[in-house]
């Protein structure tokens, strides 16, 4: 089985999926949830830590169940619901208001994690160095450099500016260039 | 030396953020400047760790995280319910009624035909899995096979839906009639029930069309989901015709 085939069978269990748990069928949901938790768990470690990813990653499937009669079926679900997961962890901090502060905090923050212990697993290490980059530039990275995000879409959703963006991501860059294996 | 201020603005460089002449600038100064240089060749390499990051297949939590979920859905109002307001604010008044409409079709749609197939299973049982798990035998699938073009997806219209519902239930109904006699009453009782639930969904699935015929959405569903479901209800009408 090709996995274009697999992907088209996911698109298509999704769909009837989000139909019926939209019908409050919450067994269709647990479905989604099963098929959907790794990548959004993924997201919320990266955005928000491993402390709190079990935490955001209820918070995301709980809102997406509340918001499952906005998916209009023209997106794939996990493309919507990957959608949901950014505003609910990016609204977090909003609420928290620690966004703002952190970006005010500046440069005391980003001496943290400079001297870096050399070796180990590349990827550990790495994955590691982003959980542990100060609030607000690490939001910025995962969302432009892993996810794909542009500034122009980040800046509107954290509500800064396109500036901000760059410099926030020009700052956690420079402090995880140190975690690079050489 | 002017270094410090291009330092900043190597992330924009490396993401071919600059205009020509601040790049042209800028390489200028790469090629005298051995330190930018090394941290431009280092910022690509985080570029391409994250980059590579994102493609990697996530790995799930370790934790069960489903049951917190599932007793917090459970507490919650119907599913949805805060999204009605924003929803109905965004589309004017009348919009909660149009999305309550639909959704509530979705849903007896698709458990009425779940329903019915239980009940085919449960008493067209051997026949059903027989036909399920091979080739099909042309009997039972006769109505289906009739006129496979009719359940080519197009698009569906409120008489398109009417029609085709109609004709299924018709023949259903007809068949009921004539083998009513040696079926099992509860059976008869289930299949009447189904029957009556079909008509509050299509008389539901005609005011949603009607509100919002453009929706492709709700076209596409329904358009899937009545080609898959007539099949059901006529392979339904087979079996019980078999039986
Ligand atoms: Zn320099």
């Amino acid at each position: 089985m090709t996995t274009l085939t697999q992907d088209q069978e996911t698109l298509a269990a999704d769909g009837d999926d989000a139909v019926l748990a939209a019908a409050g069928d919450a067994r269709a949901f647990e479905r989604l949830y099963h098929r959907h938790v790794p990548r959004i768990h993924n997201l919320a470690r990266r955005m928000v830590g491993e402390d709190l990813a079990n935490e955001v990653t209820q918070d995301v499937f709980v809102r997406a169940w509340e918001k499952l009669s906005t998916f209009r079926g023209d997106a794939a679900f996990g493309t919507w619901l990957y959608r949901v997961g950014v505003n609910v962890i990016l609204g977090r901090r909003k609420k928290l208001g620690i966004w703002r502060e952190r970006y005010v905090e500046g440069d005391d923050v980003i001496g943290r994690l400079s001297t870096n212990p050399k070796g180990g697993e590349t990827r550990v290490d790495f994955e590691a160095a982003i959980e542990h980059l100060p609030d607000g530039a690490r939001q910025v990275f995962v969302l432009h450099d892993v996810e794909g995000y542009k500034h122009r879409e980040i800046a509107g959703q954290l509500d800064i500016t396109e500036g901000t963006s760059k410099s926030q991501l020009h700052r956690a860059r420079m402090i995880l260039r140190e975690h690079m294996d050489r | 030396m002017s270094e410090h201020v291009w330092v900043a603005r190597l992330s924009e460089y490396v993401d071919g953020e600059l205009g020509a002449r601040e790049r042209q600038e800028l390489e200028a100064h790469l090629a005298g400047c051995a330190d930018c240089s090394s941290i431009v060749e280092e910022l690509r390499r985080v570029v391409a760790q994250a980059a590579a990051l994102g493609d990697r297949p996530p790995r799930p939590p370790v934790d069960d995280l489903w049951s917190g979920i599932a007793e917090r859905i459970a507490a919650a109002p119907a599913a949805g319910g805060q999204v009605f307001d924003l929803e109905s604010r965004r589309r004017g008044k009348g919009g909660r009624d149009r999305v309550l409409v639909e959704r509530r079709f979705s849903f007896s749609l698709l458990q009425l035909v779940a329903a019915s197939v239980v009940l085919v299973i449960l008493s067209g049982g051997s026949a059903w899995l027989a036909t399920r798990s091979g080739a099909p035998a042309a009997g039972v699938f006769a109505i289906s096979e009739r006129d496979p073009s009719e359940l080519v997806a197009r698009p569906v219209s409120s008489s398109y839906a009417d029609e085709k519902f109609g004709t299924a239930i018709a023949e259903l109904r007809r068949v009921l009639d004539e083998s009513g006699p040696r079926l099992d009453p509860a059976t008869v009782r289930t299949i009447e029930e189904n029957l009556r639930t079909i008509n509050r969904a299509i008389a539901q699935a005609r005011r949603a069309l009607a509100e919002d015929p453009a929706s492709e959405y709700l076209n596409d569903y329904l358009a899937k989901t009545m080609q898959q479901k007539l099949e059901f209800l006529r392979e339904t009408t087979s079996l019980v015709a078999a039986s």
